[in-house]
């Protein structure tokens, strides 16, 4: 046997394989089987050697258990389906289906011997009596139309007979598949087809407005231009060839009426999505109908029908692997080294339809079942990758207090207790919203864990008085650590009667969050009430979110535990081997061994992809590869390499010793990424395809178009020829102007008036933008700026007389002192220096025509000096003396403060 | 007397008087302009102030001497105002975040004035240093003398503006970097390595901000701009969702577009940190650039659990996926078939984006807006560009250039 160390993100064990001559086994044993220990085991909760947990009301009378693995079967799974109002009803003797015995009623070793002919040791989702529930309208306990909650119950019990805890290793049988041609498919010529023609006016005639790179509101991608190529270069990636009505252009407008436009030949006024005659908003569009998604579709189709009538076997333009699928060639990796020890309600939304949550825990001597409640597909919705997302305010999942009164009784036995879950929520800005609760309004609960924007809070009821029965006040995570996010998390809040209190744990990791509340039994905890996600039971405390598992304890999980159960991950995954010894037609490739695989970790992300996971080269035939080339690979769905998420188009590998071990293979990328879900994982054919491979020559297929030119030069917008200077020019100028330096302190200073009022004045240049409140800033700044020039002997001297100082006070040998009317005499002695620097007024240079008239200037200046001067408009008809200054600073102001000095 | 001693009365009438003169104004600004009017636009737009009358006539001469405009330009550019207005103001909104001019002067926009100041100087400031160069610009002079070129504050510089030190012969263009800033010669990248750029980029954050202002300020392309979903994703962090609300279409159609060039990038900046007491500070206004060779700042590798299998930052590595596909469109250097180019750390990743054709092209936009405002036509455009290249990256050029483009007709 050939060990190797391979840890994987998946479940956190050990893969071993070994070559035998029909197959090759994959032995996944446990990591940390002996580290695990401490109670770590994937076994639930022990349950009771009776039948009455199955229904049925009586006790099993019967033989004893011959062997171990019975026992095992007996209590994981007969004493579930004994009952008589369960299988026990018909398949056992004297029933309808005695001949299918393995719900024997008086003998579990009868059951067991015929129960072994119906399951899937490995797969045990595989397993006949799993998959009566899923293909057919078989008998099921919990209502016929829960056929899928029955079939993941009977899965969950079956998996904890067949994957039983401490020191057992389950056996993976790898088979090495063949895989299937790859076949034809369809790819966009680097030439936009003619077939485009259509596209591209849907796209310039309704897409222009954003979708082009000239305008305000521009937004990539730019597959409305003129230009056709440059347009066809940008819409590819928008148009899938394989399932046309999933393309990008196509799904904006029916999903999420995305700007659809008005049409003439509906009958319904304004833009019209896809509300003619094909149906609801939402729904596939009929091509011809009349609606903004029909014509898309029309068009999209048109180049799809055009591509796909060319096409050509996949194999013959790149370099393949064979193509599989992944439910039926992938291998259940799952089964997860999780700690179930005291679990005692456990959650994992693998029905995929109908109503019921179920309990698939196993515990107690009910099932704590939830049923869902609003709309299906409206209000909730199933994840086929496992969970329940709710959509709106009207979904959520209730229990009855019957139903949840084992949680009652099973965390007040202990007075500690755990919430698991992984959840995501649908955003950060929700609050007061309750994803887990035990509860029965608004105001009364035993536990809650819920979200408030970016915290998880934790609300929990104790006998202390300082709690109320609201569980109040809660515990939640530091909004400032933002803690809560948008995405897939695991979160664990944790609660035991000592002095750790109240945790809660993020991804595996305590958040710090320390237990303001002392701690209290659980002893006023309330009976009556009843489990509750996604809202509480009045109905006011709606979550938003996907729920992909919830684990109730009845113990406080430890750090080690709970990072043991994030560890181990959430929903189904496989792997998935490609077939890289022959290419997607069937010929062998030249170089490579026989049964050599590139090894994927696999999953359903969500209900739009997949993720995969650290691709590894491995080889099942026992040959070594020796300097075998692995380049550029590709992940390809349905015969058309994905046009997003290539995370592996980057790797570059050699395969040779020492990095390749037999046991272990040779990883070739540690990543993962994920990919479009195209028809859904029962459909979907996946392929690799490579830049190279083996010994061959490279493919010469052009992963890297340089794009047309043309597609995001932006061009100008006009804009006016006219604009305003903006603050600090203001400033500059005015200190241009009146030859007052700008530092001055009663303008430049700390409390100067350009200090105080430059974030009043423009910001930018713009006109448009130009506001009276800027005006009003623009002339207390130039007031300023003339007031200092006045005050100021030597700046005034040689401002407005040519720096002769010829009087004590003098503008221009004006005397200040005197009446203000005679000061005045000759105006211009104030109005020309400012005129020849505000105007450029130049005796040897005609006037600027950009600039107002200067005569009509001066005109207007004069008046208002004329004004200002007439001594009877002061009191008594005498002015002050100081009113002469005023006067020059409020021309010097008139004449700086308008559009000539600010314009530009 | 203050303004609050001015009667009412007066104010009013020199309010009036104000409006009159702009009422006036609007009828002679239509009118054709002669080679007077031509000349005062062109000061009045490069300088920021109104030319003297004799300035005036001087450019008037030049004009008629040199038809290129660069004579009459260059007595423009002479005016203090010119570095100490114009060009300040239109480089401080691409040194802070909230991309406001309102912002104190500081040692990236001086970096960035000395550059264009010294265009023409011998040896001539490549304005691409901006990006990579080892370079920065202290000042000297001030009554009282400036306070020295400190690591954890912006008094020299602010208290330069605040003496209004003409930028003409105030500022100094320093050997290096690396006794101010601290950064190794090896690991310096123009202004973007200076004090005031890690304040506002490296701040907090996983820095890719850094990156995102370096697009808009020097190649002119915000993310949306250079948005493509098809590149390879496997740079991406651990920290960006690929399901975000539980929703991976929001991924595969809009996340990916941006994050997978710029994780690609944002690797070169993987050693650089601003650091500051998230405490006492948590504005970081007294914080400091931090370098630490060969190790990775821990912003690279937080919420590493959204998405587990995503990329782990080991180095200042880069790649360029944005070489090809739509933003091939931005005029990489030497672009050829390949499908990315790779490097280690700022300076060189920072080369690949100074050398784009969108550099050149965004840099004379931003000059045209800033003297012209208004966006040049693609003619208009091409020569700018054309201008600024052969005259190797020179700014003045492009002011001299615009301002003589838009001087009227």
């Amino acid at each position: 046997m050939i060990h190797n160390n391979e840890n994987t993100h998946m479940h956190a064990k050990r893969i071993q394989w070994l070559p035998v001559r029909l197959g090759w086994l994959m032995l996944l044993a446990s990591l940390t089987l002996a580290g695990c220990g401490g109670g770590a085991s994937t076994t639930p909760q022990a349950v009771t050697n009776t039948s009455s947990s199955g229904g049925g009301g009586d006790t099993y009378a019967g033989p004893a258990p011959q062997t171990q693995d019975a026992q095992n079967f007996k209590t994981q799974v007969y004493d579930n389906l004994r009952g008589a109002d369960r299988c026990g009803n018909c398949h056992t003797p004297g029933g309808n289906a005695a001949g299918f015995g393995f719900a024997n009623r008086g003998d579990v070793n009868e059951a067991y011997t015929s129960a072994l002919g119906y399951v899937d040791r490995t797969t045990p989702a595989n397993s006949r009596i799993v998959q009566k529930f899923r293909t057919g309208s078989h008998f099921c306990w919990l209502g016929q139309t829960e056929q899928s909650a029955c079939a993941a119950l009977l899965e969950t019990w079956l998996t904890n007979w067949l994957a039983p805890a401490g020191g057992g290793t389950t056996t993976i049988i790898l088979t090495p598949n063949t895989g299937g041609n790859v076949g034809t498919g369809a790819s966009f010529p680097t030439t936009a087809p003619g077939s485009y023609t259509q596209l591209h006016g849907l796209l310039t005639q309704f897409c222009s407005n954003c979708h082009v790179p000239n305008v305000a509101q521009s937004q990539q991608p730019f597959f409305a231009v003129a230009d056709v190529q440059s347009s066809y270069t940008a819409a590819t990636s928008k148009i899938s060839l394989t399932t046309p009505n999933q393309s990008r252009l196509y799904l904006r407008l029916v999903q999420d009426s995305h700007n659809c436009w008005n049409l003439s030949d509906d009958a319904i006024a304004g833009p019209n999505c896809n509300t003619g005659a094909s149906g609801a908003v939402g729904t596939i569009a009929t091509p011809g109908t009349p609606s903004s998604g029909s014509k898309m579709l029309a068009a999209i189709q048109a180049v799809v029908d055009s591509l796909t009538a060319s096409q050509v076997p996949v194999a013959q333009t790149t370099i393949t692997s064979r193509a599989v699928n992944l439910l039926t060639d992938g291998i259940t990796a799952s089964a997860g080294n999780r700690n179930n020890a005291n679990v005692i309600a456990l959650y994992e939304f693998k029905s995929g339809s109908g109503v019921t949550v179920v309990d698939t825990s196993g515990a107690g001597v009910t099932q704590s079942n939830l049923t869902l409640s609003g709309t299906a597909g409206t209000d909730y919705e199933w994840l086929s990758s496992w969970g329940v997302r709710f959509l709106t305010a009207n979904g959520k999942a209730v229990s009855t207090p019957a139903a949840s009164r084992k949680i009652y009784d099973m965390i007040t036995a202990t007075g500690e207790y755990s919430i698991e879950a992984w959840v995501a929520p649908s955003n950060i800005a929700q609050q007061n919203a309750f994803i887990v609760s035990y509860s029965s309004n608004a105001t009364n609960r035993n536990f809650t864990l819920g979200q408030n924007v970016e915290s998880y809070r934790f609300y929990n009821r104790t006998a202390n008085t300082a709690v109320t029965n609201n569980g109040e006040p809660f515990l939640q995570t530091d909004p400032n650590a933002k803690d809560l996010k948008a995405s897939l998390q695991h979160v664990v809040v944790t609660y035991s009667n000592s002095a750790a209190r109240r945790r809660i744990y993020v991804d595996g990791v305590y958040t710090g969050d320390v237990d303001g509340t002392a701690q209290g039994a659980l002893s006023t905890w309330n009976n009556s009430y009843a489990l509750i996600f996604g809202n509480e039971h009045s109905n006011n405390r709606p979550w938003l979110g996907t729920l992909r598992m919830v684990a109730i304890h009845n113990k406080a999980l430890s750090g080690t535990e709970i990072q043991q159960n994030f560890d181990a991950g959430v929903g189904q995954k496989y792997f998935l081997l490609f077939n890289i010894s022959n290419d997607g037609a069937g010929n062998p490739v030249a170089g490579v061994p026989t049964q050599s695989y590139i090894k994927f970790e696999v999953a359903q992300y969500d209900n739009f992809s997949y993720l995969f996971n650290k691709p590894t080269y491995v080889n099942l035939s026992g040959q070594d590869p020796s300097n075998l080339r692995i380049g550029e690979i590709r992940v390809g769905i349905n015969g058309q390499e994905a046009d997003v998420g290539q995370v592996f188009a980057k790797v570059s590998a050699t395969i040779n010793a020492p990095a390749y071990t037999t046991a272990n293979g040779q990883e070739l990328s540690a990543l993962g990424g994920v990919l479009p879900l195209s028809r859904g994982p029962s459909q979907d054919m996946f392929f690799l395809s490579f830049k190279r491979l083996g010994s061959g020559p490279d493919s010469n297929k052009d992963y890297f178009p340089l794009a047309s030119t043309a597609s995001i030069i932006k061009t100008p917008t006009a804009a006016s020829d006219v604009m305003v200077r903006n603050f600090e020019e203001i400033n500059a100028t005015l200190a241009a102007l009146t030859s007052v330096p700008r530092t001055t302190a009663s303008i430049g200073g700390t409390s100067g008036t350009y200090t105080t009022v430059y974030q009043q004045l423009p910001p930018i240049e713009s006109i448009n933008g130009f506001l009276s409140s800027h005006q009003m800033a623009v002339t207390q700044l130039a007031i300023q700026y003339c007031n200092v020039l006045a005050d100021d002997t030597n700046l005034r001297t040689a401002y407005f007389n040519n720096g002769v100082a010829n009087s004590l006070v003098n503008f221009g040998g004006m005397t200040l002192s005197s009446a203000s009317d005679s000061a005045f005499t000759n105006r211009d002695r104030i109005i020309t220096p400012l005129l020849d620097r505000v105007l450029n007024v130049s005796a040897t240079a005609t006037n600027l025509t950009s600039q107002p008239d200067p005569t009509a200037v001066r005109n207007e200046l004069r008046t208002m000096i004329g004004l200002l001067a007439d001594t009877t408009s002061c009191p008594g008809g005498s002015c002050p003396a100081a009113r002469t200054t005023a006067i020059v600073k409020a021309t010097c102001a008139a004449a700086l403060a308008g559009a000539p000095m600010l314009l530009q | 007397m203050t303004n609050a001693n001015l009667p009412k009365k007066l104010t009013k009438a020199l309010l009036s008087a104000a409006v009159s003169a702009g009422l006036l104004l609007t009828l002679s600004t239509a009118a054709d302009a002669g080679a007077r009017e031509q000349a005062k636009r062109m000061y009045d737009r490069l300088a920021g102030v109104p030319p003297t009358n004799d300035e005036l006539a001087s450019m008037v001469t030049a004009m008629s001497t040199d038809a290129t405009g660069r004579t009459a330009a260059n007595i423009a550019m002479q005016n203090p105002n010119f570095l100490n207005v114009t060009v300040k103001n239109m480089f401080l909104p691409m040194t802070n975040k909230d991309q406001t001019v309102f912002y104190p002067f500081n040692d990236a926009a001086a970096t960035l004035v000395g550059l264009v100041r010294d265009g023409d100087a011998n040896p001539p400031m490549d304005f691409r240093q901006a990006l990579y160069g080892d370079v920065i610009y202290t000042g000297t002079g001030g009554n009282p003398a400036l306070p020295a070129y400190s690591q954890i504050n912006n008094d020299h510089y602010a208290e330069m503006e605040k003496q209004n030190i003409p930028f003409s012969t105030g500022l100094v263009k320093q050997p290096s970097q690396t006794p101010f800033t601290g950064v190794p010669s090896a690991a310096t990248s123009g202004v973007l390595t200076t004090r005031q750029s890690a304040r506002a980029f490296f701040y907090a954050g996983t820095n890719r901000a850094m990156l995102r202002f370096t697009l808009l300020n020097y190649l002119c392309s915000d993310l949306e701009d250079v948005k493509d979903t098809t590149r390879i994703p496997d740079r991406i962090h651990k920290d960006v969702s690929r399901s975000p609300g539980g929703d991976s279409t929001v991924f595969l159609n809009t996340c990916v577009g941006c994050h997978a060039g710029m994780d690609g990038l944002a690797g070169a900046y993987a050693y650089y940190n601003w650091n500051y007491n998230v405490d006492s500070d948590p504005e970081g206004n007294d914080g400091s650039l931090t370098y630490a060779q060969g190790q990775v700042q821990t912003k690279y590798l937080q919420n590493n659990t959204v998405f587990p299998y995503g990329y782990v930052t080991t180095d200042d590595s880069w790649i360029n996926y944005w070489r090809n596909g739509l933003n091939a469109n931005l005029g990489w250097a030497n672009n050829g078939t390949q499908a990315a180019t790779v490097g280690n750390g700022m300076k060189s990743m920072n080369q690949e984006l100074a050398n784009t054709e969108a550099f050149a092209r965004c840099q004379a936009v931003k000059v045209y807006k800033t003297v012209c405002f208004n966006e040049p036509t693609e003619t208009v455009l091409g020569q700018l560009v054309s201008g600024f290249k052969t005259g190797g990256y020179n700014m003045k050029l492009l002011f001299a250039d615009s301002a003589f483009s838009c001087r009227g007709n």
